[in-house]
C-alpha cells in the first residue's frame, strides 16, 4: 500500500526535476550601432590664439576649401530618384563617397579658458564660441570659417606682414607671401581685424575643448562643474547646442604649443598624459575624438619640440595632446615642417584638413568582443540579415586576405567586416558567440 | 410488514405455554466459506460509460511551463481507438509557439547580453498506446457523482522546433513520450481529458555542432482536452 503512493509521487517529482534539466549553450550577445561615425559630425576647432600662431591660424583658415571639397554639400548628397537606376546610383554614391552625405557644423573656440581681462566671458574664452555654428547648408561654409578663423579667431599682432602693394579687392585668393594686412582688410573689412584679442600664453586646449563641450549641450554632465574649471560660474553662457545627440565630436586642437590644462597634475613626468580629460569627455553621450595639429615632436626621438618661437617647452605637454589623439581615435599633425632649404614652415593645413574629412568618412570596420569567443560559434548580423564569413587568403608576406563578410581577428579579438558587408551608418550589428570561458559572469537564479 | 395469520399465532403460543420447544438439532449448521483473500477479491460493478471499440476525436489545448528559458502555449488534435476498456491508441498532433520567459529577457538585457540557444516549439506529432487500469468515480459535493479513470501513455514523437536566436535554425527531434492523464466523463460519448506529458526528444543543435551538437531535451506539456466518443457496440 505504501508503495503504491510513493512510486506516483516519485514519478512526478522525476519529472519535474528533469525538466528543470533542459540544457542551452549560452552565447554572448554583442550589440553594436555603425553610430560610432552617425552621419552628423560637430567639429570643434581649438585654436592657439597667441600671438605665435597668428600665420598657422591664417593658414589654417585659408586652407578650408580642402575639407570642404572633401566633404561637399552639393554634389551627390542631394539624391535624386526617379528611376531604379537612380536609386542604384544613389545607393553606390552613398557607400562610396560616404563623406557627401555627412550632415557637420563647425565650432570655433580658442585656447583661453578664462575670463583673462575680467570683462566678461568673450567669444572664444572659456570654451565660448566664436562667430556662431558654421552649418553644412550655410551659403559659403569655406567663406564663413576663414571670415571667423581670420577676423575673430586669431590675434593678429601689430607687426603682421603688409604688402604694401596696393588695397586688395579680390580676397578669394590668399597672397602667395601668406596672409597680409591688406588681405585682412580685404576679408575682414578695414582695420577689423585688429579688433580680436590676444589669448593666454599658457594654452588649455584641452581644458577650453571640455568648456566648450560643456556649453553646448543641454544638460552638461557632471564634469563640467568641477570647482577648477569656470563652467560652474558661467553656466548660462551657452553655445547654442551646438553638440547634436548621437552626433561624432570631433574636437582639433591647433596649436604651436604644449597642453597645460589644469585639471592634469603637472609632474614634469610621463604620467602627465589627457586622462583626466579623457574621462571626462567619456561623460558625455556622444563619441569623441581628438585631432592634434601640434608642434613637432617626435616623442621616440625628441626631449622637446623643434620649430619653436620663443623659449622651448618639455615634449611631455605635447604628449598629452598625442595621447588624447591615440585614445580617441583621431590623429595628430605637425603644424611646421623642417625644410631643408627653408627651416621651418607651415605644414600643409590642406592634408591635414582633408585628412580630417577622410576621418569622418571612416566606418568601424572591426567590432571588439567582450569575451574571446569559440571562433565556430560567431554569429553576424546586421540589420537583420546575415553576413557570411569572409574566406581568407594568406599572402606571401604572412598577411591574409579576405573577400567579402567576416572574419575574426584573434589580436583585437574583434569580428572585423570585409567589403560590402562593413556595416553603413546608423547600422545595427548584432555579434553573438560562445565564450570559451564559459559564463562571462554570475547568471540570473532561475 | 405482514402480520402472521391468527391461527398459527395461537398455536406457537399454546406450545410455549405447554412447554414444548423445537428441537436443537432441527437447526442448520453454519457454513464456512474459509478465509477471503486479496486474490479472491474482483470487480464487482459493471462500467457505466465504456470505450470498448470505440473510436475517440478531441481536441486539447496546453501549456509547456517547465522550460528554463521559453514558456510555450500549445493547441492540438487528436484521436484514436479504444481496443478494450483498458487497452488503445492514439495520433496526436499539436503546434505551440514558444515564447521567451522571464529568465531569458533578463537574459538578453544590456545587463548580461547573453542569449541562450534555445528552440521554440512548433510542430509535435505523437503516437501513442494507452493503458487504463484504474476506472473510478467519486461524489462531487454530494450531489453529482463524476465517473473518471486513469491512464498512462507511452510512445514516439517527433517533434520541429525552430532556434529563438536570429539564425532561426530548425531542428526536426525524434523521441520517446511518457505521460498520464484522467478522463472525466461527462455522458456516455464525451469527456475531459486532463493529461501531463513528457515528450524527450534528441535535438541536434548547429550552432555549436563543433563541440556539442546533439542534446536531450524535454518538452512538458500539461492539457486540457474534450473528446467525443462514437458510438459503441
Amino acid at each position: 500500500m505504501r508503495h503504491s503512493r510513493i512510486r506516483p509521487l516519485a514519478a512526478l517529482t522525476l519529472v519535474g526535476v528533469l525538466t528543470g534539466c533542459n540544457r542551452y549553450a549560452l552565447f554572448n550577445q554583442a550589440g553594436y550601432e555603425q553610430a560610432a561615425f552617425s552621419n552628423e559630425a560637430d567639429i570643434l576647432f581649438v585654436v592657439d590664439n597667441s600671438s605665435s600662431m597668428s600665420q598657422e591660424a591664417g593658414a589654417l583658415g585659408t586652407s578650408m576649401d580642402a575639407f570642404i571639397s572633401r566633404l561637399t554639400s552639393t554634389d551627390g548628397a542631394v539624391a535624386v530618384t526617379e528611376t531604379l537606376e537612380d536609386a542604384v546610383g544613389n545607393y553606390i554614391t552613398y557607400t562610396q563617397e560616404r563623406g557627401k552625405f555627412l550632415d557637420y557644423q563647425i565650432g570655433i573656440t580658442t585656447t583661453t579658458p578664462d575670463d583673462i581681462a575680467n570683462d566678461g566671458m568673450d567669444p572664444g574664452e572659456g570654451g565660448r564660441l566664436v562667430g556662431g555654428v558654421i552649418k553644412k547648408d550655410d551659403a559659403d561654409v569655406a567663406e564663413a570659417f576663414r571670415y571667423t578663423m581670420l577676423c575673430e579667431t586669431t590675434y593678429w599682432p601689430s607687426d603682421t606682414p603688409r604688402s604694401n602693394s596696393g588695397e586688395i579687392t579680390d580676397c578669394s585668393t590668399t597672397p602667395e607671401e601668406g596672409v597680409t594686412q591688406e588681405f585682412l582688410d580685404c576679408v575682414c573689412g578695414f582695420d577689423e581685424w585688429k579688433n580680436t584679442r590676444e589669448g593666454t600664453g599658457t594654452e588649455e586646449h584641452l581644458e577650453s575643448a571640455l568648456m566648450a563641450l560643456c556649453r553646448s549641450v543641454p544638460n552638461p554632465p557632471e564634469t563640467c562643474y568641477d570647482n577648477l574649471s569656470v563652467f560652474a560660474d558661467s553656466e548660462d553662457i551657452k553655445n547654442d547646442d551646438f553638440i547634436r545627440p548621437d552626433s561624432t565630436v570631433v574636437v582639433v586642437l591647433v596649436t604651436d604649443e604644449g597642453d597645460s590644462s589644469r585639471r592634469i597634475p603637472s609632474t614634469g613626468t610621463e604620467t602627465d598624459l589627457a586622462t583626466q580629460y579623457l574621462d571626462a569627455f567619456a561623460e558625455f553621450d556622444n563619441n569623441i575624438k581628438v585631432v592634434g595639429i601640434g608642434p613637432l615632436y617626435d616623442p621616440e626621438v625628441d626631449s622637446q619640440p623643434r620649430c619653436i618661437e620663443g623659449a622651448g617647452f618639455g615634449g611631455y605637454l605635447v604628449d598629452r595632446i598625442i595621447h588624447a589623439t591615440e585614445e580617441t581615435g583621431g590623429f595628430y599633425r605637425y603644424i611646421v615642417e623642417e625644410d631643408a632649404g627653408a627651416g621651418c614652415v607651415n605644414s600643409d593645413f590642406s592634408a591635414h584638413l582633408s585628412e580630417l574629412g577622410g576621418l569622418l568618412e571612416d566606418l568601424d570596420t572591426a567590432f571588439q568582443l567582450q569575451s574571446i569567443p569559440d571562433i565556430s560559434t560567431i554569429q553576424v548580423w546586421i540589420d537583420g540579415e546575415e553576413v557570411p564569413k569572409a574566406t581568407g587568403t594568406a599572402q606571401g608576406n604572412g598577411d591574409t586576405t579576405y573577400d567579402e563578410g567576416w572574419s575574426y581577428d584573434s589580436a583585437q579579438n574583434a569580428v572585423v567586416f570585409w567589403g560590402k558587408w562593413v556595416p553603413d551608418y546608423n547600422a545595427d550589428v548584432e555579434i553573438f558567440y560562445r565564450p570559451l570561458s564559459d559564463k562571462p559572469r554570475d547568471l540570473p537564479p532561475m | 410488514m405482514r402480520l402472521a395469520p391468527a391461527p398459527t399465532a395461537a398455536a406457537a403460543l399454546a406450545a410455549a405455554v405447554l412447554g414444548v420447544s423445537a428441537p436443537a438439532a432441527a437447526q442448520e449448521a453454519p457454513v464456512d466459506v474459509g478465509v477471503i483473500k486479496r486474490s479472491d477479491k474482483a470487480v464487482v460493478q459493471k462500467l457505466l460509460y465504456t470505450r470498448e471499440g470505440r473510436t475517440e476525436f478531441g481536441g486539447h489545448l496546453g501549456w509547456m511551463p517547465f522550460d528554463s528559458y521559453t514558456t510555450t502555449p500549445i493547441a492540438g488534435v487528436h484521436g484514436g481507438m479504444h481496443f478494450s476498456e483498458e487497452w488503445g491508441a492514439e495520433v496526436a498532433i499539436q503546434g505551440g509557439y514558444s515564447l521567451k520567459n522571464f529568465t531569458y529577457r533578463q537574459l538578453e538585457s544590456d545587463a548580461y547580453g547573453i542569449q541562450p540557444d534555445a528552440y521554440k516549439h512548433m510542430l509535435g506529432v505523437v503516437a501513442d498506446a494507452q493503458w487504463s487500469p484504474i476506472y473510478a468515480k467519486f461524489s462531487w459535493r454530494g450531489k453529482k457523482v463524476v465517473h473518471h479513470d486513469v491512464y498512462g501513455l507511452a510512445g514516439g514523437v517527433l517533434a520541429i522546433e525552430q532556434a529563438m536566436m536570429p539564425d532561426a535554425t530548425t531542428a526536426t527531434s525524434p523521441g520517446f513520450s511518457l505521460g498520464m492523464g484522467m478522463r472525466f466523463y461527462m455522458d456516455n460519448d464525451s469527456f475531459i481529458r486532463v493529461q501531463i506529458r513528457d515528450d524527450v526528444l534528441i535535438q541536434k543543435r548547429v550552432k555549436t555542432a563543433d563541440t556539442q551538437g546533439t542534446f536531450l531535451k524535454q518538452n512538458v506539456a500539461l492539457t486540457v482536452g474534450y473528446s467525443r466518443l462514437t458510438k459503441g457496440k
